[in-house]
């Protein structure tokens, strides 16, 4: 990828990622040129008891979400699994060597960025395989060469079906279909449009938190 | 709302350590504090947290400087003990109408409400929830649907799929429903499979160290392993066996890799287990001196290691089954006359005294229960417990040390031995409460806080006396309660 389409690809992650309340994946570095929509209204929770799923549930949640196994999600220079490597800062254990008997009370400065390349790594294998043509697609299937706004529907459906385990909203609907036209415009790909609409999805705060 | 930094009580030695720069033996503020408010949330057990009065201890919050300034004015500081209990009920008194936090909200109405006197983020709810919706939430309701996503997220290890949830919405009974997919997810590998949620609530009590495990996988130096102590704990965790088997177990449970993973006990004498499964991987205690998890091979070789009177291996007993760290001035409960100081350690100085008249009494029991050092005579009495095991420390410092008792006491009861020890603490209200905290812990991240206590202190009860120690009947319990089910 050029520098300037990683540029690019950047830019529209965050424009995605902040719509899409993913607010883990940007650089503060980056404008935010986006309001974030309104919360709905009917009340507020009591407790607002708000978890991060941890390793094992983020694992088998995209391995489900992308039909992928589990050692396709993530490897570090194509051999070790991310989930080793970044086993503690993905709020993993390490009892037998390192004494580390419970995930970190806290989150480390690590963790997003390792839940980033977790989540990029593993939706990228999923475009990859999915615009690679050697097997039918299974996610991306509508984001066609048009990258039309039907095609746009039908993806976010998916996509929010697979990562989400529910139906998107009029409005979620929408912010894909525009963010389709825009990247569209812009010149992205297909395959790079999927990507950047799946890490938005995956690292959204409903999808890393419960 | 800040959580409370520890569940089990902490004694009035503690309080003083703040007080007046010494920790001294005493009964518990923490009682004292639900002498004079029995009908406060932060009650429910029978005795508030430290956190009620400390960020951490000694430190105090800003109740627990209300307090103190109320506390015997005039009186010379350090306090005389008597001093303080006198003089606690009054200052609490005193300090009622003040708000402490600054939170606009007095110590009365806080204590009363269950909120948190010393922490300004902790308020009582002041409007009334009203059942609404928000996107898939319902809130200030039971919401079997976000339970059911619950569920498989906490039980299963994965979120629930669209038809899964669909199951939901078609089920003539919600709750029962979700109740149904909890069985389901008690069965998982995730939950019960090895480096399992189950699995992974053992770390903390058995402390695994790779390079001296022995048996597959065995490390540099392999000493023993602690494959066995996995699979009891996860054992009396599944499958509503009694809970208190951690303690009581005179067997020992094999693991048998799947899926499923299957856990199968087996009872065999050291000597048996020496025939069948080497010198490495062979448990050394007699059935007649077992007690559960803090008699395997490697509890004795982690902990009591070649120490004559293992204080380590009862703190960390006491630690890890009834929630007290006497490190953290937890769970005190002194016994007259000591401690003797059979080993010449220097433990009847003041400083020392306050924990050790708890601790080495607590720790006598274990001194009949070898750990490396049970090599030398093991081959004699093919046990490593052994009646005589501290005459075998000539180099002791002290000739006092042979007559150490192996009686001694626990949670202020006489016990004769390590198994009576055992008993007492499996049959306790707060073997119990550790028990519920460790899930507790798992599900919500944190103890509870003061107004969740009474929900908390419920399951406890319940474990206790109608579900017979079944750990799973606990989790239907809990995933019942408000704390686990209103969003």
């Amino acid at each position: 990828m050029s520098p300037e389409r990683r540029r690019h690809t950047y830019g529209a992650l965050c424009g995605l990622g902040l719509a899409l309340v993913g607010s883990l994946a940007c650089s503060p570095s980056e404008p935010q040129q986006e309001t974030p929509a309104p919360l709905p209204t009917g009340g507020e929770s009591r407790r607002a008891r708000v978890r991060f799923k941890g390793l094992h549930r983020l694992e088998n949640d995209l391995s489900q979400a992308l039909s992928l196994p589990i050692e396709e999600l993530c490897t570090e220079l194509g051999s070790e699994p991310c989930s080793r490597i970044h086993k503690i800062a993905l709020g993993g254990v390490m009892p037998y060597t390192r004494g580390i008997h419970e995930p970190l009370p806290l989150r480390s400065v690590s963790n997003a960025a390792a839940v980033d390349r977790l989540v990029i790594s593993a939706c990228a294998r999923r475009a990859e395989l999915d615009f690679g043509g050697a097997t039918p697609p299974v996610l991306f299937g509508d984001l066609t060469q048009t990258l039309d706004d039907l095609g746009a529907e039908r993806a976010a459906r998916r996509l929010y079906n697979a990562l989400l385990r529910r139906d998107e909203s009029p409005e979620e609907r929408a912010e894909i279909v525009t963010f389709v036209a825009q990247q569209k415009a812009k010149g992205a790909t297909p395959q790079e449009v999927a990507l950047l609409a799946c890490y938005a999805l995956g690292t959204s705060v409903e999808a890393l938190f419960y | 709302m800040v959580r409370t930094k520890a569940l089990l009580s902490c004694g009035l030695a503690a309080v003083l350590w703040g007080w007046t720069g010494v920790a001294l033996a005493q009964p518990p503020a923490t009682k004292i504090f639900c002498d004079v408010y029995p009908d406060a949330p932060a009650c429910a057990k029978g005795s508030t947290e430290c956190s009620t009065c400390h960020d951490a201890v000694p430190g105090r919050n800003a109740f627990g400087r209300t307090v103190e300034k109320h506390l015997a004015p005039g009186e010379p500081r350090p306090l005389a003990t008597e001093t303080f209990v006198a003089g606690l009920p009054e200052a609490l008194a005193t300090a009622e109408g003040e708000d402490s936090d600054g939170d606009g909200v007095t110590n009365r109405e806080e204590i009363r409400s269950g909120s948190a006197p010393g922490d300004a983020g902790s308020k009582p709810a002041t409007e009334a929830c009203t059942p609404s919706v928000v996107g898939r939430y319902r809130l200030c309701t039971y919401d079997a649907a976000y339970v059911l996503r619950k569920v498989y997220l906490d039980f299963c290890g994965r979120s629930a799929t669209m038809a899964e949830q669909a199951e939901l919405q078609s089920a003539a009974d919600p709750r029962a429903h979700v109740h149904k997919v909890l069985d389901t997810c008690l069965k998982s590998e995730n939950w019960r499979g090895k480096d399992g949620v189950v699995w992974n609530l053992a770390n903390r009590k058995i402390r695994p160290s790779a390079s001296i495990k022995s048996g597959k996988d065995a490390g540099p130096v392999p000493l023993g392993d602690y494959e066995d102590d996995y699979a009891l704990f996860v054992y009396t965790q599944i499958d509503n066996h009694d809970a208190r088997d951690l303690l009581l177990a005179r067997y020992f449970v094999e693991r048998i890799d799947g899926p499923p993973t299957i856990y199968e006990t087996f009872d065999r004498s050291p000597v048996q287990d020496y025939i069948q499964r080497g010198q490495d991987g062979a448990q050394v205690v007699d059935r007649d001196h077992r007690a559960g998890m803090i008699t395997t091979r490697w509890f004795l070789v982690a902990f009591t290691m070649f120490t004559p009177l293992p204080r380590t291996s009862a703190a960390q007993a006491y630690r890890a089954y009834l929630g007290r760290d006497l490190a953290m001035q937890e769970g005190i409960v002194p016994i007259a006359g000591e401690p003797f100081d059979y080993d010449a350690k220097g433990v009847k100085a003041p400083e020392c005294a306050s924990c050790h008249a708890t601790l080495d009494p607590l720790t006598y029991p274990f001194s009949r229960y070898g750990g490396l050092d049970s090599l030398k005579w093991i081959s004699k009495t093919l046990t490593a417990y052994w009646t005589e095991r501290l005459s075998q420390f000539p180099e002791a410092d002290t000739t006092e040390l042979a007559n150490t008792p192996e009686a001694g006491a626990i949670l202020g009861q006489p016990v004769a031995n390590l198994v009576e020890w055992a008993e007492v603490a499996a049959n306790s209200p707060e073997f119990a409460e550790t028990l519920v905290m460790n899930y507790w812990r798992e599900f919500f991240g944190g103890p509870p806080t003061a107004e969740e206590m009474p929900t908390f202190a419920e399951l406890a009860l319940r474990l206790r006396t109608i579900h017979n120690y079944g750990i799973e009947r606990m989790l239907h319990d809990l995933i019942d309660t408000e704390v686990y089910g209103v969003p």
